[in-house]
């Protein structure tokens, strides 16, 4: 069964209409359904299916997503097998992690499954990306650009209600 | 991870794993925010003269 419906799908195809313009690059990084099977030493097993169920849970739901807009390519990475070499270079710290934005460390980083209330932030950090202007607003922008000349890292922490 | 930077509840957002602040904030304040982080000066938004124009100029009243 679809995680989006064909009404999320008409609503999401016009609302990308509106916002994309430069393509975005999405890369999950993730671990195969037969690596999932298996309960490693020392951990439980229901935070084991649990984990397994977000991986399931993000892989599809950004399958469909990527698929509602011909600018959005979706690249999976299995951290276990042929992914990882890709998940070393990126320094990937948990899984699922969805990489987004074409540079060569990638932009925006989205540790866990975008669901619930992450997914509208997920679809915001998506369109922010593709927009050639800052989303904020011209003031702040320019003060921002002048202002902040160094490399600037930041985490944002949510949890789920 | 979060258990390591002792998070619930809001969001919280870290920079540069060292200041932090919590809760959704205006640009200005995130803005702020980075640059004390940065150890640079914060910026007064209300008094600073950010676009080059002369505020005494700009009429304050439609005649």
């Amino acid at each position: 069964m679809a995680l989006l419906s064909d009404q999320d799908h008409q609503v999401l195809s016009e609302r990308f209409a509106e916002t994309l313009e430069k393509d975005v690059m999405v890369k999950l990084f993730t671990q195969s359904q037969a690596r999932s099977l298996l309960i490693l030493p020392g951990q439980d097993q229901h935070s084991q299916s649990q984990s397994n169920e977000f991986m399931k849970v993000t892989q599809e739901l950004l399958e469909e997503l990527t698929s509602i807009s011909p600018k959005l390519t979706l690249q999976v990475y299995d951290v276990f097998s042929d992914g990882a070499d890709e998940a070393k270079r990126l320094q990937i710290e948990q899984l699922p992690a969805i990489i987004l934005g074409d540079d060569a460390e990638g932009r925006v980083r989205f540790y866990g499954a975008p669901v619930g209330n992450e997914f509208p932030t997920i679809l915001t950090d998506i369109e922010a990306l593709s927009k050639s202007a800052p989303m904020l607003t011209e003031e702040v922008a320019k003060v921002a650009i002048e202002r902040i000349d160094e490399q600037v890292h930041l985490r944002v922490f949510v949890t789920p209600t | 991870m979060a258990q390591a930077f002792q998070v619930s509840g809001v969001p919280k957002t870290v920079i540069n794993d060292r200041a932090e602040f919590v809760g959704a904030v205006p640009d200005e304040i995130f803005v702020n925010a980075i640059l004390q982080a940065l150890g640079k000066e914060e910026v007064d938004w209300a008094g600073e003269d950010v676009d080059g124009v002369d505020d005494e100029d700009r009429p304050t009243s439609v005649a």
